[in-house]
Formats: C-alpha cells, sequence, structure tokens
C-alpha cells in the first residue's frame, strides 16, 4: 500500500537524521531488525500505536512521522464536472488529468512552473 | 471561426511579431494556467484543457520534448478559443483510422485546434520573412537546411517545420 511505503520513507528518513542505524532503532522500539526493514520498504503494516514508540525514540511529534496525504487525487477535492468527464478514459489518464487539475487549483502542491 | 484568421488576430493583439512565439505570454493573457507533470502511465497523452467557471487549465504532459510541450500549448490554446466544452484530453500519436468512440465532430476540432498552432507558433508571414531573410543572408542551401534553421529559429520540431514549410508551398517534401 503506497501509505506504508510513505510511511517508510518518512521513517527511515526520520532514522538517519537522528543517527540512527536500525539496529539501534529496533531494539529501542522493541522490534527485529528485519522488523524495520521492512516497515521502512512498506512492506509490513505498522500498528497505529507504534507511531507513539517511533516518536519518542527519534525525539519527534507523532504527526511529524506521519506522510503526506496519500489518498489517490480522484478522492480529494476535484470539480464534479470534471469528475464525470473523466469516466470513460484509462486509470493512467484520469490519474494523470486529476493531478494536473487538483495542483492548478491548489498552488501550493503546484510542481513547477 | 476559421482558425488561421484566429490564430493571427491573438498574436496581433498580444503583439507578438517576432519568432519564437511565446505561448506563455500567450496563454497568460487568456488567463489559462500552465500546469506542467510528467506522464509515466501507458497509453501517453501530450496535453489536455480543462475549464470551468472559475479557472482555465491547460496540463502539458513534461516528459514531452520542449518544442513538442510548445506545440501541445498552442493546440489546447486553440481549443481554448475555438470550441465549446470543459474538457479536451490530447494524445500522444494522432492516429489516422478513428476508433469506434470518436465522433466526425471530435477529429474536425482536433484539426482545427492543430491549424490553429501551426498559424500561431508559425506564423505564415514571419514564415515567409525568415526564408527570406535565410535565402538572401545564404543562410542555407538546401531544403533540408531551411527547415533545420527554421525550426531553431521558431523554437518548434523540425518535424512540425517540416510540414509547415510543406503545407505553405515552400518546400517540396515534408522530410
Amino acid at each position: 500500500m503506497i501509505f506504508y511505503r510513505a510511511f517508510g520513507s518518512k521513517l527511515r528518513q526520520a532514522r538517519k537524521a537522528a543517527g540512527l542505524t536500525q539496529e539501534v532503532l529496533a531494539d529501542r522500539v522493541g522490534l527485529s531488525r528485519p522488523s524495520i526493514t521492512n516497515i521502512e520498504r512498506g512492506n509490513q503494516q505498522v500498528p497505529l500505536h507504534m507511531l507513539d514508540s517511533f516518536a519518542s525514540v527519534l525525539g519527534m511529534k507523532p504527526c511529524e512521522l506521519l506522510p503526506e496525504d496519500t489518498r489517490p487525487i480522484e478522492s480529494r477535492k476535484l470539480p464534479k464536472k470534471l469528475t464525470d468527464k473523466l469516466e470513460p478514459l484509462t486509470e493512467d489518464r484520469r490519474e494523470w488529468i486529476s493531478r494536473v487539475v487538483a495542483s492548478s487549483t491548489n498552488p501550493k502542491e503546484k510542481p513547477r512552473a | 471561426m476559421n482558425p488561421t484568421t484566429e490564430a493571427q488576430k491573438l498574436l496581433k493583439s498580444a503583439r507578438i511579431d517576432n519568432p519564437p512565439v511565446s505561448v506563455d505570454k500567450i496563454a497568460a493573457k487568456l488567463k489559462a494556467q500552465l500546469t506542467f507533470e510528467p506522464f509515466k502511465g501507458k497509453d501517453d497523452i501530450s496535453g489536455i484543457l480543462y475549464r470551468d467557471e472559475k479557472q482555465t487549465v491547460i496540463g502539458i504532459n513534461s516528459t514531452h520534448s520542449k518544442a513538442r510541450q510548445r506545440f501541445t500549448i498552442a493546440h489546447e490554446i486553440g481549443h481554448l478559443v475555438l470550441h465549446k466544452g470543459e474538457l479536451f484530453v490530447d494524445q500522444a500519436v494522432r492516429v489516422n483510422f478513428r476508433d469506434k468512440r470518436s465522433s466526425l465532430a471530435e477529429d474536425q476540432q482536433e484539426i482545427e485546434a492543430n491549424k490553429f498552432a501551426a498559424e500561431l507558433l508559425m506564423p505564415q508571414e514571419m514564415i515567409r520573412h525568415e526564408v527570406e531573410k535565410c535565402i538572401t543572408k545564404k543562410k542555407v542551401a538546401t531544403e533540408a537546411q531551411l527547415m533545420t534553421e527554421l525550426a531553431r529559429v521558431f523554437d518548434v520540431s523540425e518535424q512540425a517545420m517540416g510540414y509547415r514549410l510543406f503545407n505553405l508551398g515552400i518546400i517540396s517534401s515534408p522530410s
């Protein structure tokens, strides 16, 4: 799942920033090193309460470990008119068009000019 | 509406009389937002035009070459100026045969948008002027060199310039 992959890369980033090895992090939160590897790769779905443990060890707030919105753009706010028009298109195209329109509506997400 | 005259009117009102034509400037004049996004999936796309009451968005596939992106923008501006409708999706490869879904009217709109884009990026008048310049300055010796040189001056692909020069009767074959 995209969510766990996004969470995993956030966790890896935070761990490295804190200067910890996978072994040390594993030890401090009470997991095995392979578990940490799998979590960081997004292959292991970590229980929600572990967020507290990770955050404590890494000296962060739990919410700081959460990834950005990983929901498919289509489930975010798009004009209704557009959603109808996208229906007959292929998934790749729907996704791309949604991304274009969503980032145009919300300039914060605009990738580049 | 005639695509060629509409493109000429737009160039005139944006006071553009020299190549390369700035499609960014024209889009801004029409209050269309340009959004560049890489399209990574299958079923390639070159660009879209989307508009509603609040906004006009031109989306461009940023994995394409710069010249190609410019043509896409010009093509979408064509839809914006010439056609009604909320969403236009333009695929990368123009197929010569029609699929089941496409209608004659849709094809007509694509042809018009392409004509518009050709005149917007490679206006007849500017082309003839530049051709004359190339010839009097003896800058080019062959049709192929002329095509290459003008593609550079107008910042379009050589392929697009080849077809343009061929369609204007300036060269004898498009490639």
